[in-house]
């Protein structure tokens, strides 16, 4: 019985040993790496095809011979970088759809700086979106695009689209888009301006600096990251467990300023006032009505989403003005839908199969 | 028995770890439903401008200090940054320029042998994928 529990302290010791060794060779360049945590991401060859300011319009190189005639843009959100829909070989959003048989472009909207603070919604739905889907035609030679926008993506899509609905658009896919403030409970509260001088903070800061947007998403699930980091310990000795944690981790790290005028407008306009589920949203001088949506359209929901719950989310596929109009909600948070290891047996083929059937 | 189902059971912390893990959810609702209270919000709201006092007034003395001992402050170290962003942005635009004279050229030669191939875009639906949801 002694010896059986001294064999097993020893086992415990020489596990422990083994887990720490491999966290310094992790840590240390110059040991040799018994692990390829070369953690490059958005490794799906692109080209830009188009830049002005920090944006850039990416085009993928296709993967296969024959792809649908109609391109696909993806248009990214504001908020974080897009190489969570690229992050690894086999753990992309991207690859997959070039698989399938998609031409994919990409609008990457950069990171702002303090001369960017001047832009606003206006700015992205009526100048930038508009260019890049002109590129795309000319690149592509059709006439015709799909676009699928993600988070605060789908909104700059959902909000393109009600601006210009004569086209070229052709379908329309949004994943967890927040159209309703009275569904963000906790941001609505920390915005309210009895108590959150926004205009001070941009007028001083310019754009919102990336720790203050870190820090809110942070604080609507205060104890995620810790209970991430456990599971991390756990499977420390599953290597692939531990390189696309790192990976995840590493893009929800990496996060961006917010252009300060952008932020004054979405707070105000959506987050304050919800004006877009009263109608009385403006851009560019126009009401939006998302009933002027009346392209083939998708919603794409997660079910653990804390971030676009979906009490924020549901009413756009009602207000969408389509006949051609479906919601999905899938086991997911809000970035695992997209990115998560499940999302290829979940997400992506019923992307597939909605979007291919209406391509042609 | 397996030796790591051995080593397994005697990780003290690996319960405690597996049960913060599945009741992670419960606390964090428990917390953000009082950081989702007025008092918390307008706790923040003074705490975020007070903050913003202090950082302009700290940033202000410390560039004093930096620029007399030649150390960049954070904002040189940003408009750095910037520059580098502008660079960056350059360097982009000659890509996209450079594409598309290869475009140009590859057309006016009829084909060059380094042009992109342009995939064909006549692809159909699987037929597995039924009709029209």
């Amino acid at each position: 019985m002694q010896q059986a529990q001294q064999l097993a302290h020893e086992d415990v010791a020489a596990k422990a040993r083994e887990t720490v060794d491999r966290a310094i060779q992790r840590n240390v360049p110059d040991l040799p790496a018994p692990l390829e945590l070369d953690l490059e991401v958005g490794p799906t060859p692109k080209d830009v095809v188009h830049s002005r300011g920090t944006m850039k319009l990416y085009h993928y190189r296709p993967l296969s011979s024959e792809v649908y005639r109609v391109p696909v843009l993806v248009v990214m959100s504001l908020v974080s970088r897009p190489y969570i829909l690229d992050l690894a070989k086999g753990q992309s959003f991207i690859e997959y759809l070039l698989l399938q048989g998609f031409d994919v472009y990409l609008i990457d909207w950069g990171v702002p700086r303090r001369e960017h603070k001047h832009l606003r919604l206006d700015d992205y739905v009526a100048d930038f979106i508009p260019e890049c889907v002109a590129v795309v035609g000319e690149d592509s030679g059709e006439p015709d695009v799909s676009m699928i926008g993600y988070c605060l993506g789908g909104l700059l899509a959902a909000l393109y689209a009600t601006l210009y609905p004569d086209g070229p658009l052709k379908n329309l896919v949004c994943f967890t888009t927040p159209v309703n403030s009275d569904g963000m409970s906790l941001y609505r509260t920390w915005t309210d301006p009895a108590h959150f001088d926004l205009d001070r903070l941009i007028d001083s800061l310019g754009n919102i600096p990336s720790e203050l947007m870190d820090a809110s998403i942070q604080m609507l699930r205060p104890f995620q990251k810790s209970a991430g980091q456990m599971k991390l310990l756990d499977n420390a000795q599953n290597e692939a467990f531990v390189t696309a944690h790192l990976r995840f981790d590493r893009w929800a790290a990496d996060h961006i300023p917010f252009p300060g005028e952008t932020a004054r407008q979405l707070v105000n306009d959506f987050m304050r006032e919800n004006k877009l589920i009263r109608n009385t949203f403006e851009l560019d001088g126009r009401r939006v009505d998302l009933g002027n949506i009346i392209v083939p359209f998708l919603h794409v929901a997660a079910q653990h989403d804390h971030i676009v719950p979906s009490a924020a989310s549901q009413d756009l596929v009602k207000l969408v003005g389509s006949p051609d109009k479906s919601e999905i909600v899938l086991k997911g948070g809000h970035v695992s839908l997209v990115a998560g290891g499940n999302a290829i047996y979940r997400l992506w083929p019923k992307l597939d199969v909605w979007l291919s059937q209406r391509s042609v | 028995m397996d030796k790591t189902e051995g080593t397994q059971n005697f990780d003290p912390l690996r319960t405690w770890r597996e049960w913060y893990q599945k009741s992670e959810k419960q606390w964090s609702d428990t917390l953000s439903g009082i950081l989702g209270n007025d008092q918390f919000a307008q706790t923040t709201g003074k705490y975020v401008q007070e903050a913003m006092h202090l950082h302009r007034m700290f940033t202000e003395s410390m560039a004093q200090y930096l620029a007399a001992l030649n150390l960049p402050s954070r904002t040189d170290i940003i408009a750095l940054s910037d520059r580098v962003g502008e660079l960056e942005d350059h360097v982009a635009g000659l890509q996209v320029e450079v594409r598309h004279l290869r475009r140009l050229l590859a057309e006016y030669e009829g084909g060059a042998d380094d042009a992109p191939i342009r995939p064909k875009r006549t692809k159909k639906p699987k037929e597995s994928a039924g009709e029209k949801d």
